[in-house]
């Protein structure tokens, strides 16, 4: 079979000692750059992009792919210990994982994110292996009325499955949508909400929102509550779940793994989308919805599986097409230049071994992650557990460099703080800031597809209704608000009850 | 008479104190790093264009030069960056054909100008467009695709990968040259605009031919021609602008090195004269030959008259086209 042969000529390459010691220097790097709030591995690929002029293709990309995916294992650590995302993807993961260690259960969280992000991983990259070319077409038959279509699914549900008030989520949803219509409008080039200032004119970037509101308001809030309510536990206690915790979390790492490999796929997809989309449905599919932000199992499993498919499979769109989905794939076009090799359909014939090297080296990565993370993980710990007049400034320092180091800009260090202030007056006001996340993600990308869908459509509107793909999501849409309205009126009794 | 030419002589002497000092200071320049400021993040291909020649001007002058990636505001903060700079010889900028000749065009809130603001060096690469069909349309030549939009005008989309980008003045050029309309689809960058030609979203790109090559070369859409004045050795079916009757259309997207402006004239000859010696490497040729990159040289003054001349195109092209930002 033409799979097992490939696979063959994949471990072949990625098996060599000097392949095997880039993969180990790339996720060990990942899972530090990944536990630094702040520090995130499109800097540190762009720092390091240089460096692989000496290397040969494969070791670079090996090595560069390996920051990826290890930066998603590494950022759960910090968002588990000090609910601090370490990394964009691991948001989510702060709600569930950071209440487990809260409860005395950061070992077990932080043991079924790497388990849930292993075995998620390497179904990933056997689905890469397996169906790339066919899940490449799949993703370029996306237009843009399919795309509107599952933003708007992927919106509306945030909002309605939100934690808390449901009016403070709706304005949460509301103002993320205004903060990411900030900058240049694709279509008619016209600037909004700029101010004149050249800085904004590519909008706000997501890593200043997401330090900001997250990281300095964070910090900011945890300086009121005195050092021995530390929310960091020291006790991890046991790292294996236990035999209710699998019972709980092996359908959410499952289910984490399919929709995490597919919105990795998609363009502007990856990491981060995934992780989002998998807590609303774990929250949405549970029968006890309450139980999340509680220290929910199935809130730490499902993400970081999704998160760690994510990343795998948005190599596909570079690797089969040669077209990068997202920021980190940019930059392996890059390193593919550096070394003379054009990114296209043509280089998974053309160069078997690095195509299958780096696909293997994948996998080979996981596994030496799982190990990084599981015996290891004390001294991930330890980089953490240090007293707070020491961590907090190294966060921030860490945090200023991270944001400045994405574009050179000083402007970006600055809107960071500011937006720390933001994230502190949220928290003083009870709102959850992940709606106003997904609304500034999703926000202008469902402009962008909303507005060329009718462009494209010479402004018939009916496009949405008459592609297959956008119709079975607006119904899925339909469904998810018929389900719901009765939470809806309960909800509101029960607001009107508090009165 | 006397007088004038006492002040003739003052003016003399005067002149060549400076450029006596000029020439010391030359001699002395480069005595720390240098700083190369490139309009995009790393990765794209200004970035590989930027990092070749900040790596071989670093053998050449015997001092780094630092990479320093400043993208946003679609080039705007960069040039901006480096028309602040000191006229020292210290900070050098990989202008873009988008910097100096587009965005000035549109944009009326810039605060550089892209020909007092800087002394141009030389201009060290270009790279090609390349018009491409997917198999939504029939044409397999340029005149087909043009006979087509003719028999429906407004029918057929093309995608650019940004308003007010090279990609999408290329494509506006191309409508007014041939007498055609197309629908203008814009996309955030040529990775989205080129999925959406794969998939079908739309009937026609235009792009580069690094964006492109790879594509028409696996056979998933058809090169129509190119606009430059030779075919690519990527590409050798596709067809030269003259080659399909539309000499006009030859276009490039170029990079070139700029300095501040009044940065002393002796440096930018030296800097003139080290390009031009990485330019005619035949290493360089290699290097960027496979990605459809051109290693291009000229004079500082050459490169001043490109600068006007595309300034002059392009600002015709988007009046005509309504083309604007902001």
């Amino acid at each position: 079979m033409d799979l097992w042969a490939n696979l063959a000529v994949g471990f072949e390459a990625a098996l060599t000692w000097s392949n095997l010691l880039y993969c180990l220097i790339g996720v060990t790097l990942g899972t530090l750059v990944g536990v630094l709030p702040g520090l995130g591995p499109v800097a540190t690929i762009a720092m390091l992009l240089p460096i692989t002029y000496g290397l040969s293709p494969a070791e670079a990309l090996i090595m560069l792919a390996g920051i990826y995916y290890g930066a998603q294992y590494g950022g759960s650590t910090t968002a588990i210990l000090v609910n601090l995302p370490g990394e964009s993807s691991s948001v989510v993961t702060c709600l569930d994982g950071h209440a487990m260690a809260r409860q005395g259960r950061a070992g077990v969280a932080l043991g079924i994110a790497a388990i849930g992000s292993f075995v998620a991983g390497s179904l990933a990259i056997l689905l890469v292996a397996a169906a790339s070319t066919p899940l490449a077409e799949f993703a370029l038959s996306f237009g843009p009325a399919d795309y509107f279509s599952l933003m708007l699914l992927g919106l509306v549900a945030a909002v309605v499955l939100a934690q808390g008030d449901l009016l403070k989520a709706l304005a949460m949803a509301l103002l993320g949508l205004l903060l990411g219509l900030v900058g240049v409008d694709v279509n008619s080039g016209e600037e909004r909400f700029t101010f004149g200032l050249p800085q904004l004119a590519d909008g706000i970037s997501f890593v200043v929102i997401s330090m900001g509101i997250f990281g300095i308001g964070e910090i900011i809030a945890n300086l009121e509550r005195d050092e021995s309510r530390s929310p960091l536990s020291r006790q991890l206690g046991r790292l294996l779940p236990t035999r209710d915790d699998y019972r709980r979390a092996w359908k959410p790492v499952l289910r984490g793994a399919g929709l995490g490999s597919l919105l990795g796929i998609l363009p502007g997809g990856g990491a981060m989308l995934s992780s989002f989309a998998s807590y609303l449905v774990e929250k949405r599919l549970a029968r006890d919805p309450e139980r999340f932000g509680q220290g929910a199992i199935e809130g730490v499993a499902g993400p970081e599986a999704a998160n760690n498919a994510g990343a795998q499979t948005s190599f596909i769109p570079l690797l089969v097409m040669g077209l990068p989905s997202n920021a980190v794939m940019a930059l392996m076009v890059g390193a593919m230049m550096i070394h003379g090799i054009v990114p296209g359909p043509q280089v998974m014939g053309e160069r078997p071994e690095l195509f299958w090297g780096l696909i293997v080296s994948m996998w080979v990565g996981n596994v030496l992650l799982l190990l990084l993370n599981l015996p290891l993980v004390g001294i991930w710990v330890r980089l953490l557990a240090v007293p707070y007049r020491l961590l907090y400034p190294a966060i921030l320092l860490f945090c200023c460099i991270g944001v400045y180091s994405v574009n050179n800009s000083l402007f970006d260090v600055l809107l960071t703080v500011l937006f720390g202030l933001l994230g502190y007056l949220l928290i003083k006001l009870r709102c959850e800031p992940a709606p106003l996340l997904l609304g500034f993600i999703l926000g202008p990308l469902m402009e962008e597809h909303l507005r060329r869908a009718m462009l494209l459509s010479r402004g018939d509107p009916s496009v949405f209704v008459t592609r297959p793909l956008s119709l079975t999501l607006l119904l899925t849409l339909g469904l998810v608000l018929i389900l719901c309205l009765p939470r809806l009126r309960a909800t509101r009794q029960a607001a009107f009850s508090e009165d | 008479m006397r007088i004038s030419l006492r002040i003739l002589l003052r003016r003399l002497s005067l002149g060549a104190l400076l450029l006596a000092s000029g020439a010391v200071w030359a001699a002395e320049w480069p005595s720390k790093p240098l700083t190369l400021i490139v309009p995009f993040p790393p990765g794209g291909g200004a970035d590989t264009v930027g990092r070749y020649y900040a790596d071989q001007l670093s053998k050449a002058l015997g001092q780094p030069v630092v990479v320093d990636n400043r993208p946003g505001a679609g080039t705007a903060i960069a040039a901006e960056a480096a028309a602040k700079a000191a006229p020292d010889g210290y900070t050098l900028s990989l202008a873009t054909a988008g910097q100096l000749t587009v965005l000035p065009n549109l944009a009326d809130n810039l605060r550089y100008d892209p020909q007092t603001s800087f002394a141009p060096v030389s201009v060290v690469a270009s790279i090609p467009n390349v018009i491409a069909v997917n198999g939504n349309l029939e044409a397999t030549s340029l005149e087909e695709l043009v006979a087509d939009a003719r028999a429906r005008p407004g029918a057929i989309s093309y995608s650019s990968c940004g308003n007010g980008t090279l990609c999408h003045l290329s494509g506006e050029l191309f409508k007014r040259l041939a007498g055609i309309d197309l629908l203008h689809v814009p996309y955030k960058g040529s990775a989205p605009a080129i999925t959406a030609l794969l998939g079908g979203e739309v009937d026609v790109a235009v792009d580069t031919l690094t964006i492109l090559a790879p594509q028409i070369q696996a056979g998933k859409v058809r090169g129509l021609a190119l606009t430059s004045a030779q075919r690519s050795p990527l590409l050798p079916e596709v067809p030269t602008a003259a080659e399909v009757g539309l000499p006009e259309l030859e276009n490039a997207g170029w990079f070139g090195i700029v300095v501040p402006a009044r940065t002393p004239r002796a440096i930018v000859e030296r800097l003139n004269a080290e390009i031009g010696r990485i330019a005619k490497d035949a290493q360089t040729a290699e290097r960027f030959g496979q990605s459809g990159i051109t290693p291009e040289y000229g004079t500082p003054e050459a490169f001043a008259e490109l600068i006007r001349a595309d300034l002059k195109r392009w600002g015709e092209v988007a009046r005509a086209a309504d083309v604007r930002i902001d």
